[in-house]
């Protein structure tokens, strides 16, 4: 290994990549039906449930992270259910990563996937409806194909944001090489270090990836695919 | 068995409380002018919206709304035709049909095969939404609304949105597709053309109430109902064709002993018929005109006169069984001393021949 990236680093990088495909496929599992759920429902609830999926863009990450820790140790119920169900802990484990990336990111993921559904040509899903078309058959074989855009668009976001996350993994994760220690938490280990030329090349490889993204994300809303906007 | 739904709603600045039935089958008409909430009317038989308290929706015995219950659009066996086609854009013509088919409720609606002949739809079977005329893509609409098997179907103004030729075009199919339907349909319109040919009993809304109900033929016939005092209202007969002359002309029997010539192209004898005729093209007179062009006289009798605005009458005739209405000015009434009971002959000038009725 060379002296710029050891073979720490690659671990780093490999775990942090491995935590985001992880997260962003949950993240997608479970935003796509919420998003339509939500785009689709008058209840009452409505902006309660959007308000506590929006919360981690305003909280503080510690502060999640807190009570994620709180609720992940070994004598809390989830953490001894956790225990009893896969005889582990779920403190400081990858698991308990996967589960607070997936949490920090929901509304990156939601919310775009609710505005491409709530922009989707709704009398067109009227017209399904009296063909005996069901929501669920709805959003399977018509809002899913019209909105691949939109899903390409929510699913790198949220792998973008899970691989620049910090706060919350340094909260509930620690620093366990292998385990826990992903890419922002080694660069934070490298500059506490003052190994600057190492946390030059991690800090200006990751800066460079999610320049790579978010050019990749902004070039496909410029050019929608015929099926996704040709009906306005 | 046929659709009987009471629908009561209070929404913004519309208000609802109406009544009506339909029979098992044949097309009934919701008529009246724009702004009245007949598309709200078809929306909450569909389910897409839902009716206040007091509402109820039953087809052929099955509750889709009361107080009670509330069956969701997608499991109402219904179709609906919208005023504009609502195509997939995604998809073609083929993939229209087939997405529709897919879900039919039963086995018993005409194949996508069937649907494509019927309504000359292989031309562009395989283009998209966005390749079609507005006429192409409505006839894809109603023949999407069929593959689909409803047992109720409901079309709200579907030939609004095109041109004059292609509305013709449609209409003259929807007349032919009349008979062969096997389900009741609901046909919301404001054009008393679309209506006369194609309805065989109507609802009449105003305001959000109904006003009269019944068959499309009596209802016609009724000058103090607003359906009789349009400029392009017309009497409705249904006879039967019993022969022609030598110069092409179609001689119509209606009731027991009436006759009319109707012109036109030639149509066989014994086919039942609908005639139209329009309230403005019949005049009164007091003795049968002599060398006049006017073919049809015939001799009728006063039975009552409705005064309308701007110095018009409409004068309700009755010849045999049949009622005739003739649109006059209130001088005409007043120079010919038109009284009810008076014998006069209704000269008739223009009699519409509508073809598959009975």
């Amino acid at each position: 290994m060379n002296e710029f990236i050891s073979s720490n680093d690659l671990t780093a990088i490999w775990l942090t990549l491995q935590l985001a495909c992880v997260s962003t496929l949950l993240l997608l599992l479970i935003s796509i039906p919420v998003a339509w759920k939500l785009s689709r429902s008058k209840s009452r609830l409505k902006p309660l449930i959007e308000g506590v999926i929006a919360l981690p863009l305003v909280l503080p990450p510690t502060v999640i992270g807190f009570y994620l820790l709180i609720s992940f140790a070994p004598q809390s119920s989830l953490g001894q259910a956790w225990h009893a169900l896969f005889n582990s802990n779920l403190a400081f484990s990858f698991s308990a990563l996967v589960i607070g990336s997936v949490i920090y990111s929901l509304p990156f993921v939601v919310q775009p996937l609710k505005h491409t559904f709530d922009h989707l040509p709704y009398k067109l899903l009227e017209a399904a409806s009296t063909m005996g078309s069901s929501p669920s058959d709805q959003l399977r074989h018509l809002v899913l194909p019209w909105s691949r855009a939109g899903i390409i668009s929510a699913a790198m976001l949220g792998f973008a944001h899970t691989i620049g996350e910090f706060g919350i993994i340094l909260m509930i994760g620690g620093n366990i090489p292998g385990e826990t220690q992903v890419l922002s938490i080694a660069l934070y280990d490298k500059v506490e270090a003052l190994e600057y030329t190492q946390a030059h090349w991690l800090a200006g490889g990751l800066l460079l990836f999610s320049l790579l993204m978010l050019t990749a994300l902004y070039s496909l809303q410029a050019n929608k695919p015929r099926g996704s906007a040709s009906w306005a | 068995m046929g659709l009987s739904c009471k629908i009561v709603l209070a929404k913004y600045n519309l208000r609802l409380d109406l009544a009506f039935d339909t029979q098992g089958k044949g097309i009934t008409a919701i008529y009246g002018p724009s702004g009245t909430g007949k598309t709200t009317i078809l929306k909450i038989i569909a389910g897409i919206e839902r009716g206040d308290k007091g509402s109820s929706i039953v087809l052929n015995g099955m509750t889709w709304q009361n107080d009670d219950t509330f069956t969701p659009s997608h499991q109402r066996q219904l179709a609906y035709v919208f005023q504009q086609p609502r195509l997939f854009p995604p998809l073609s013509t083929r993939g229209n049909l087939e997405f529709a088919y897919a879900r039919r409720r039963n086995n018993s609606g005409i194949t996508i095969n069937a649907a494509i002949s019927q309504f000359g739809l292989s031309d562009f079977i395989d283009q998209y939404p966005d390749q079609l005329s507005g006429g192409q893509a409505q006839r894809v609409a109603i023949a999407r609304a069929l593959v689909s098997a409803p047992d109720l179907l409901l079309m709200d103004e579907p030939l609004a949105a095109l041109d004059d030729k292609s509305r013709h075009e449609l209409l003259t199919l929807l007349e032919a597709l009349h008979r062969q339907l096997s389900m009741p349909v609901i046909y919301v319109s404001h054009q008393l053309e679309e209506v006369a040919r194609l309805a065989d009993h109507a609802v009449l809304i105003e305001q959000g109430k109904t006003i009269a109900q019944g068959k499309l033929v009596d209802l016609c016939g009724q000058p103090e109902l607003p359906i009789a005092q349009q400029s392009n209202s017309a009497s409705l007969w249904e006879g039967v064709v019993s022969g022609q002359d030598k110069h092409q002309l179609t001689r119509v029997t209606v009731g027991r002993e009436i006759q009319l010539w109707v012109s036109g192209k030639p149509v066989t004898a014994g086919l039942p018929v609908r005639l139209r005729i329009p309230i403005n093209a019949v005049s009164i007179s007091l003795q049968p005109t002599q060398q006049s062009s006017i073919i049809n006289v015939l001799p009728a009798k006063v039975e009552a006169i409705v005064k309308l605005e701007f110095g018009k009458s409409i004068v309700k005739l009755t010849l045999d069984d049949q009622i005739l209405l003739a649109s006059i000015t209130d001088r005409s009434v007043a120079e010919l001393d038109l009284k009810i009971g008076k014998e006069v002959f209704a000269q008739v000038k223009g009699v519409a021949l509508l073809t598959d009725y009975g």
